[in-house]
């Protein structure tokens, strides 16, 4: 997951005489607390958005959109931002794309319900409209394969499906003509998204066509079946070989497109979306994984089986920490993305927020502030 | 093991040593699990008072002229002060309210509106004082390298005027906390170099122009011709809140039955036994709700203590189940009013302003 950009839109940027005045009389958290108390979503530095229309798209998929403080940044098409939503007194973070096109000041997310999950289910059951969710600056570089003219093949699996679709669409907004394809796959009839949408596309740009995938119960013709394959690949490689091809969807999904597609001509440009793997608590077996350190920028590898602050130290860093012990908190350190887990209470991070470096171990591959 | 104390809690054996870690330890482990919104509501909560009070405190203080209005104007914002340096930063940078993940409530990040830097205290506070507890030499908090308050700290003459620095370091209270952490006696005993110690002062300066430029121009001035009224009530306000620190926090410590220890405590020190040593170092004040949260929950300095990571409101109902594993195992759990417990502060800083011996010391652990 890319790194979140520092603002360059924030308040104190945007007007410094005025943040200058301010800033000597209070602080950052206090006038984003009365900036909420007077009803605002304004912020010095965050960007918070407030909920402005909620729809579902096919079964599973409900549509938000968003209207962001000054703070934001205007997003490149096919980006993500990291939406954290607070359930049981936290704020859970997670990534999602932007879909529907921008449109007077706001802009759409689009979330699937994923079983068992927190955040997603949570969107689904408790957002709405006015509610105040925090963003992140948006981030990803699907956009650079934008700059072209050769054809463009779209592959989405699931919800892949949204950063895909707003690659597309933000073209066709912008005037753009579409030339390509767009191959998607779902598990369930019912889920396809964006269809009347993508359905006009293809009526007003003739050289764009979608075929859907489904290989699920109802065998209309509307649905082709057959999953990513080298036979299905085939003839999309020759009838377009300078293509530049987009990969969207789970982590598998994502690896066949690059197996297929890596070497076209025009380019491949990917993200996948798994959810990150879980250690069971009772699988104590040793696993390794790469701790990727921000601001140094370096990679480390730790074990499972070794505190954070034992690995960064054995990795020759020297992170600030008191008792080691977990009690005095001085080694504290903000985490970007991955999971780790604090050993004292079980507690487990995901994403965002900071973690006691000397009592925590990583479950998953994570980004760390050093 | 070399522990020793001395004091009115029982020598536990061995086994008494590990079921009393067990039984404090499950404790700590449920209240843990049960951290959430009860907490985040609560902590919320407790900032919108505090915001408030500043605004109407501050704001009251601008009409300044009217007596009432300063008088009450100076005393919400005094108070508006200890809550966010108590409650809120003191229990915050503990890393309480972490599990929030809400970046204006980091541990590890978060600046309080006092002269001294969170750094500082960070590093003086949380790692020092709540390691070393009351061990001598290592706990800088044990007299603030300033008072004698133990017979096993050696006497030196210049402890006979020990009640004027008091009375000094109770009134400008926040700024021995932030000098503390410079360590100005290793500078003048040659211990730390000169251009160690500026390097160190830089921060610290930062964030003491902008708390004065804040409190005695940049306040004053928007008021104008109020300009004195302000400045005079900030003023006050500040002196509020130092007097009120000093006096929790030194009964936290240096109430007649808080034990200090060797460093030798230190050597194979089990989780157990630090908990027996923050229980018998520490000193707990009694009263009412009001009175917990004005206290930043230093009331419950003893629980604060062994559980400095668990959100510091709910230490008063934690100390019930704490009080009964302390009584079956014989171990003494100090508590007492204000005027109680810092009338022994006040008589430990008079008495040991003398020579005085210390008590033959008797094992911690059998
Ligand atoms: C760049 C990027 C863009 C993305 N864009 C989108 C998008 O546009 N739309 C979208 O819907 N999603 C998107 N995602 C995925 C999204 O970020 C979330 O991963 C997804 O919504 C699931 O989050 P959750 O909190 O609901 O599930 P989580 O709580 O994270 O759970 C994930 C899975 O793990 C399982 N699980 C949870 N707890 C346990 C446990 N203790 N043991 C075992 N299994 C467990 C759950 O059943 C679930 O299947 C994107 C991801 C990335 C990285
Ligand atoms: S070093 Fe103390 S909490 Fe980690």
């Amino acid at each position: 997951m890319a790194s979140v950009v520092s603002s360059l839109n924030s308040f104190p940027e945007r007007m410094p005489r005025v943040a200058g005045m301010l800033g000597a009389l209070i602080s950052e958290s206090q006038f984003d607390f009365w900036a909420r108390e007077f009803g605002s979503i304004t912020a010095w530095r965050r960007v918070f958005a407030r909920v402005q229309s909620l729809r579902m798209e096919g079964a599973e998929t409900l549509s938000i959109a968003l209207r962001p403080n000054r703070n934001f940044q205007s997003a490149e098409p096919g980006q993500h931002v990291n939406v954290s939503v607070e359930i049981d007194g936290r704020l859970c973070t997670r990534s999602y794309s932007l879909s529907r096109p921008a449109e007077g000041g706001c802009v759409s997310i689009s979330v699937r319900r994923e079983p068992g999950g927190l955040v997603s289910n949570h969107i689904h059951d408790h957002l709405r409209v006015g509610d105040v969710l925090e963003l992140s600056q948006p981030y990803g570089e699907l956009a650079e394969g934008l700059a072209g003219a050769s054809a463009q093949l779209f592959l989405a699996a699931g919800s892949g499906i949204t950063a895909i679709y707003n690659l597309i669409a933000e073209q066709a907004r912008r005037g753009d003509a579409l030339r390509g394809e767009l191959w998607y796959w779902e598990k369930q009839v019912e889920r396809f998204c964006f269809t009347e949408e993508l359905d006009a596309l293809c009526q007003t740009h003739p050289q764009f066509s979608v075929r859907r995938f489904c290989n699920a119960g109802d065998s209309s013709s509307l649905y082709s079946t057959g999953r990513l394959s080298p036979e299905v690949a085939a003839p999309l490689c020759e009838r377009y070989p300078n293509a530049r091809v987009f990969a969207c969807g789970g982590s598998a999904f994502v690896g066949a497109a690059r197996e297929l597609f890596s070497d076209v001509a025009g380019g491949f440009y990917a993200e996948a979306f798994s959810p990150p793997q879980r250690l069971d608590e009772a699988v104590a077996e040793e696993r390794f994984f790469e701790v990727s350190l921000t601001r140094s920028g370096q990679t480390i590898t730790v074990s499972s089986q070794q505190s954070l602050l034992d690995a960064l130290e054995e990795a020759g860093h020297q992170p600030p920490h008191g008792c080691r012990m977990g009690i005095c908190n001085s080694c504290s350190c903000g985490q970007r993305s991955g999971e780790s887990q604090n050993q004292l209470n079980g507690e487990q991070l995901r994403g965002a927020g900071s973690v006691r470096l000397c009592v925590s171990r990583a479950n998953s591959n994570i980004e760390l502030d050093i | 093991m070399s522990v020793v104390s001395q004091g009115k809690s029982r020598a536990l054996s061995p086994e008494e040593l590990t079921a009393f870690g067990e039984a404090v330890d499950a404790l700590q482990k449920r209240a843990i699990a049960d951290v959430g919104e009860r907490d985040a509501r609560y902590i919320r909560r407790l900032i919108r008072v505090q915001q408030y009070m500043e605004v109407v405190g501050r704001g009251l203080l601008f009409i300044g002229v009217f007596p009432p209005a300063w008088i009450l104007g100076t005393v919400l914002l005094g108070v508006a002060k200890i809550l966010e340096n108590m409650e809120i930063g003191h229990n915050v940078m503990h890393g309480q309210y972490d599990f929030m993940n809400e970046p204006a409530l980091r541990g590890a990040t978060y600046e309080w509106d006092i002269v001294g830097t969170s750094d500082n205290w960070r590093e003086s506070h949380n790692y020092k004082h709540h390691s070393y507890t009351n061990i001598k030499g290592l706990d800088d908090d044990v007299g603030y390298g300033l008072l004698r308050l133990f017979p096993e700290q050696r006497w030196h003459f210049s402890y006979l005027f020990q009640s004027v620095f008091a009375v000094l370091l109770a009134l400008l209270f926040q700024w021995g906390v932030a000098i503390q952490e410079l360590q100005l006696g290793k500078v003048a005993k040659g211990r730390k170099s000169w251009p160690q110690l500026k390097e160190e002062l830089r921060p610290l300066w930062k964030k003491t122009r902008r708390q004065l430029l804040k409190d005695y121009v940049f306040f004053p001035l928007l008021a104008g011709p109020f300009f004195l009224t302000v400045f005079s009530g900030n003023l006050v306000a500040n002196l509020i809140r130092n007097l009120w620190t000093f006096m929790i926090i030194f009964c936290g410590h240096f109430t007649a039955d808080a034990e200090v220890f060797e460093r030798s405590v230190l050597d194979n020190e089990s989780r157990a036994e630090w908990y027996l040593r923050q229980l018998r170092g520490s000193s707990n004040l009694s009263g009412g709700k009001l009175f917990h949260i004005l206290s930043g929950n230093l009331s419950h300095q003893i629980e604060h203590h062994m559980f400095p990571t668990v959100p510091a409101h709910r230490y008063e109902e934690m100390s019930v189940e704490l009080r009964a594993i302390c009584q079956k195992f014989g171990q003494h759990y100090n508590t007492g009013s204000l005027p109680r417990q810092f009338g022994q502060v006040v008589w430990r800083i008079l008495r040991h302003s003398l020579p005085s011996a210390a008590p033959r010391p008797r094992p911690l652990v059998q």
